[in-house]
């Protein structure tokens, strides 16, 4: 991802042409224009099938009622969908749950990494990998192997979270946790948080790797201390890697809560912890509502791309680099 | 290759068979026996049929022997076989019909029932099955029962695993507080009265009932004298004064400190754990409940739904019936063996003493030659089989928004229960959506 | 250099030591659990003091693990090889030659960026119901046999090749494949093995489209089966755990060994 959205919007390659130009044939020049075609062929093709065909589908979906039931023909609707989407309470609802795990995502894949980076970075030895290699193993795990792990440790009877705070007397009732309009869309985001940190941790910390090490003493010997050094050196310098995870963290955040979502609240307690893209794949496969899915799949489609290009332009306007 | 000549194949079947049904279903109403063709043992006709019993933990064994029995008895006799499907979200058989694989069988919801059959081609059953053979089938059949998968006059589903609301009650906590659990307590306010002294006595939760239960709070707001939906299927009523009243009694239950909190699954298992003190849920897990409490050397006894004040309370039906979508004459024949196994003395039998449901042919209870042993060692169930005879039909609700008014009610009752909400007005949000969809 | 132990790098460690026991403590009390007895699951003690394997044993016996983890290998390894070759051939193609229609592609794979996968889910399911893929290995690799992520990323290191060498390749009579497979992926292999690595995990961590795809344990990869038995609302949270730390422990046990190059992966690459 991380070349990715730079070099998506770049340019083709400024090269020069193929070399061999001798032969005159015209099949061989034929067979020679053809070529880049061909090497592209798999991966067009896929694409077609399995990206854009079903994207102009669902953009058909979007205008038509159809209950997925094979032998049913789709029924014109016209905006119907949208209108009623847009009266939707539990709709509105998921989209400001989705504004709270985007925003709420952000101390997690930004704040608490920088700081965790720039402390690891100035130790010396062994111990700076060892805590980062440490921070990175919940994002290797898989999302349904961490919800089960969670819900155990949070079940209301029995888990381990109410034990320790009934014991301590921080609690007096145990807490059903993922029950709890109060507590479930925190944990969601907290289990989502807990597995991003690490990841965000290493890039940044590659990020630091590779600023001079020079700005740092020149600021040292001008007295500037470890904080001032902080928001005045490593911010500034590694505004290109945080506009990069902060775009990441936007764009993905909703897709990363959703596992979590359905294991652990299915969207509840009614429909407090759900997401946007939780409820479209409610509304296709637990309604069999089509049109209503793709509709909500359209709009946020088209929302997600214009914050996308929006981030992108300002990653390439104002990040600034070390060399 | 084969694999999708297979599905090819299976695609162009199903079209065909859709094409068929659509003309074919005019023809069914005018003759009923022309919808049945014959079973051949020699090559014997597949049909499925999902069940979310056994994706349940306790009602998995009893769900498999009850299949098994039918392959290996008439099944073998007459060449049907079925194959079951788990289905733990009562969302499989959706998505397999959509995926366009043969769904013949269906342990299928009341609340949802009416939407299948607008969207999802189930049948009923006068249009699929021997007129005479159906009446004469349906004798001895709770006739309360019956009615439950009526839609216009026309049975869509037939009540299957069935049960009525019981409070269940951990006998040592009573005893524990200094109560008589075999005087159980009778209205909300002896709940609450016996859950705080149970909280008090032994610090474990007096009572629970799940927010998202889904179906007993229907028979709370009916036992106040409320409606959920109205007689005439038009519109929903669980707004007005008599069901709001009954949800804020519950709320004020659910607040006061002794209610024990979580989502169904959780409360079951806190209750089996032996740490509740009443909970109220379907009979459905006594087969559970019974080997938990064995195992953790306690005693469990039970009490009809309690009431308010002096009206007496109405509970209604959870569980399921089986809704039917069979696409040949063949298969319209080999379903029908199913279901009359299944719903036969022999498959009640299996169902209330394996299982945990209630045998809807009621005469098995005192027939020695069927379950009067069983429900003699187990009186719990006389409980339930009492209540049947008030029982009142849980919602199906109207139309083909079934699935997300069920949503939009659930969600409105956990909110007002759960949270400091007004109720009334929340039950009032949530009744003017619901009202805007099936209107 | 004596500040080492000075008093702010004692906090410092303490506080990073506290963030390494959020981090794992739920797998340490993942495992812990799962060696417990049904009397001691309930109660908090830190080790197993009976330690048991029944736990495992059962988890075994209710679903068919041998079988889901195979699966789950199948996918990921299917995917992670689909990709690379599509993501090679498709990103040489794109360096190597200036063509017509260059730009329009891409646009193409940019634009599949900020397609959700829920605006294509439903055709997507339809289709795959159609060509009879469902409950297949087929049909969970099919839609994703194709990465941009893959392609745009090996762009970059296509693009970061001395073309000299290329030029000179062609000169000495090498053909464009033989270029691309003598010449580049000799030369760029780790970088290539890393994003290797990289397609493999979110192979193995896939979750909604093998949801909607398989419905039956056998033909279910790990995480899928297991969501079903997290689902079944039993009450046997000793052989949950043991399922989960079952369904952990392959890709823990590749991480122990590769962490270096895992981590260096991502850091390459990023995530998806």
């Amino acid at each position: 991802m991380s070349q990715a959205l730079e070099t998506s919007y770049a340019p083709p390659l400024p090269g020069k042409p193929s070399i061999a130009r001798n032969r005159s044939l015209n099949g061989a020049k034929l067979w020679r224009k053809l070529k880049p075609y061909l090497y592209l062929l798999p991966a067009l093709l896929l694409l077609g099938i399995w990206m854009y065909r079903p994207l102009l589908n669902t953009f058909y979906l979007a205008f038509h009622k159809w209950g997925m039931v094979p032998g049913t023909t789709p029924e014109f609707v016209g905006f119907d969908n949208f209108a009623r989407l847009m009266e939707n309470k539990s709709f509105i609802g998921s989209i400001g749950n989705t504004l709270f795990y985007t925003a709420g995502l952000l101390p997690f894949s930004i704040l608490i990494p920088l700081l965790l980076a720039s402390v690891t970075h100035q130790m010396e030895g062994r111990m700076k990998n060892v805590y980062r290699a440490l921070f990175f193993v919940p994002m290797i795990l898989a999302p349904v192997s961490v919800s089960a792990i969670w819900r155990w440790l949070f079940h209301p009877s029995n888990g381990l979270v109410n034990d320790v705070l009934l014991r301590l007397g921080a609690i007096s009732q145990p807490i059903a946790y993922f029950s709890d309009p109060g507590f479930a869309k925190w944990l969601i985001l907290f289990i989502t948080g807990w597995k991003m940190v690490g990841f965000s941790t290493i890039m940044f910390s590659a990020a630091l790797t590779g600023i001079n090490r020079e700005y740092y003493e020149a600021a040292a010997i001008d007295g500037a201390g470890s904080l001032k050094q902080f928001y005045r050196l490593t911010v500034p310098l590694l505004s290109p890697m945080i506009l990069f995870m902060l775009t990441m963290s936007i764009l993905f955040s909703s897709q990363w809560t959703f596992a979590y979502i359905d294991i652990l609240t299915t969207g509840g307690p009614y429909g407090t912890s759900t997401n946007v893209y939780y409820e479209m794949y409610k509304y296709a496969f637990s309604n069999l509502n089509a049109g209503f899915s793709a509709a909500a799949a359209l709009l946020f489609f088209i929302v997600f791309g214009v914050i996308s290009l929006t981030l992108n332009q300002l990653s390439r306007r104002y990040s600034f680099y070390d060399n | 290759m084969n694999r999708m000549q297979k599905g090819l194949s299976a695609l162009l079947a199903a079209t065909t068979a859709i094409g068929l049904s659509a003309c074919g279903a005019g023809a069914a109403d005018s003759s009923n026996e022309a919808g049945q063709a014959a079973l051949d043992p020699a090559n014997p006709t597949k049909i499925t049929f999902y069940s979310y019993s056994l994706a349940a933990p306790t009602m998995k064994a009893g769900m498999e022997h009850l299949i098994q029995e039918f392959n290996d008895t008439i099944g073998q006799e007459k060449g049907v076989i079925v194959e079951a499907v788990a289905d733990p979200t009562y969302q499989q058989y959706k998505a397999d019909i959509s995926a366009g694989k043969a769904v013949d069988i269906v342990q299928h919801t009341f609340s949802t029932l009416d939407a299948s059959r607008l969207n999802l081609g189930f049948k009923a059953y006068e249009d699929v099955f021997p007129k005479d053979q159906l009446e004469e089938h349906l004798k001895g059949i709770e006739p309360n029962a019956l009615e439950l998968g009526k839609i216009d006059g026309k049975m869509y589903g037939l009540a299957f695993t069935f049960s009525t609301p019981i409070v269940f009650m951990n006998g040592k906590l009573f005893r524990d507080a200094g109560l008589d659990p075999t005087n159980a307590p009778k209205t909300w306010a002896d709940i609450k009265e016996a859950s705080l002294k149970i909280k008090a006595a032994t610090g474990k939760d007096g009572f629970g009932l799940a927010p998202n239960n889904g179906w007993t709070t229907e028979g709370l707001i009916l036992s106040n004298g409320g409606e959920v939906l109205a007689q005439d299927r038009k519109s929903v009523k669980f707004a007005e004064p008599a069901s709001v009243e009954a949800i804020e009694m519950w709320q004020d239950l659910y607040q006061n400190g002794a209610h024990a909190v979580g989502a169904e699954a959780e409360l079951a298992e806190q209750f089996m754990a032996g740490n509740m003190g009443m909970y109220i849920t379907s009979t459905a897990l006594y087969s559970g409940i019974r080997k938990a409490s064995e195992a953790g050397g306690w005693d469990v006894y039970g009490a009809g739904l309690p009431q308010f004040g002096d009206k007496p309370s109405i509970p209604v039906n959870s569980g399921s019936m089986l809704a039917v979508r069979p696409d040949t004459p063949t298969k319209n024949a080999a379903v029908w063996e199913f279901i009359k196994f299944v719903t036969s003395d022999r498959g009640y039998t299996i169902i209330t003493s394996e299982i945990g449901y209630l045998p809807l042919r009621t005469a098995l209870a005192d027939d020695p030659n069927g379950l009067k042993d069983f429900i003699d060692k187990h009186p719990l169930y006389r409980i339930n089989l009492e209540q049947l005879k008030h029982i009142h039909p849980v919602a199906i609700w109207p139309g083909e928004y079934a699935s997300e008014i069920t949503t939009l009610f659930s969600d409105a009752i956990g909110k007002s229960v759960i949270s400091d909400s007004n109720v009334a007005e929340t039950l009032q949000k949530a009744a003017d959506e619901i009202n805007k969809m099936i209107q | 250099m004596k500040k080492r132990f000075s008093g702010l790098a004692i906090a410092q460690h303490a506080a990073l030591a506290v963030m390494c026991l959020i981090a794992l403590f739920p797998i340490y009390w993942m495992l812990n659990s799962s060696f417990k007895n049904e009397s001691e699951i309930f109660t908090s003690s830190l080790i197993p003091l009976k330690p048991i394997f029944s736990n495992y044993t059962y988890a075994f016996e209710q679903m068919p693990i041998v079988r889901m983890m195979f699966n789950s290998f199948g996918v990921a390894t299917l995917l992670t090889a689909s990709q690379l070759a599509t993501g090679l051939l498709a990103a040489y193609a794109l360096v190597r030659w200036r063509f017509r229609g260059q730009g329009f592609i891409f646009a193409l794979l940019s634009l599949t960026w900020l397609i959700p996968f829920q605006a294509v889910m439903i055709p997507n399911y339809v289709l795959v119901n159609q060509l009879g893929f469902n409950e297949s290995l087929i049909g969970i690799v099919l839609p994703f046999a194709v990465s941009t992520f893959a392609i745009l990323s090996l762009y970059q290191s296509f693009n970061s090749f001395p073309r000299v060498l290329i030029e000179a390749a062609c000169i000495d009579g090498q053909s464009d494949f033989g270029i691309l497979t003598r010449l580049i992926l000799p030369n760029i292999k780790s970088t290539v093995a890393s994003l290797g690595i990289i397609l493999f995990i979110n192979g193995w961590n896939e979750y909604l489209w093998p949801m909607l795809i398989t419905k039956k344990m056998e033909n279910a990869p790990l995480q899928i089966g297991l969501r079903m038995f997290v689902n079944s609302d039993t009450n046997m949270w000793g052989s949950m755990m043991a399922a989960t730390a079952v369904s952990c422990l392959p890709i823990l046990l590749i991480y122990l060994v590769l962490r270096r190059q895992i981590v260096d992966s991502f850091v390459r690459f990023g995530i998806k």
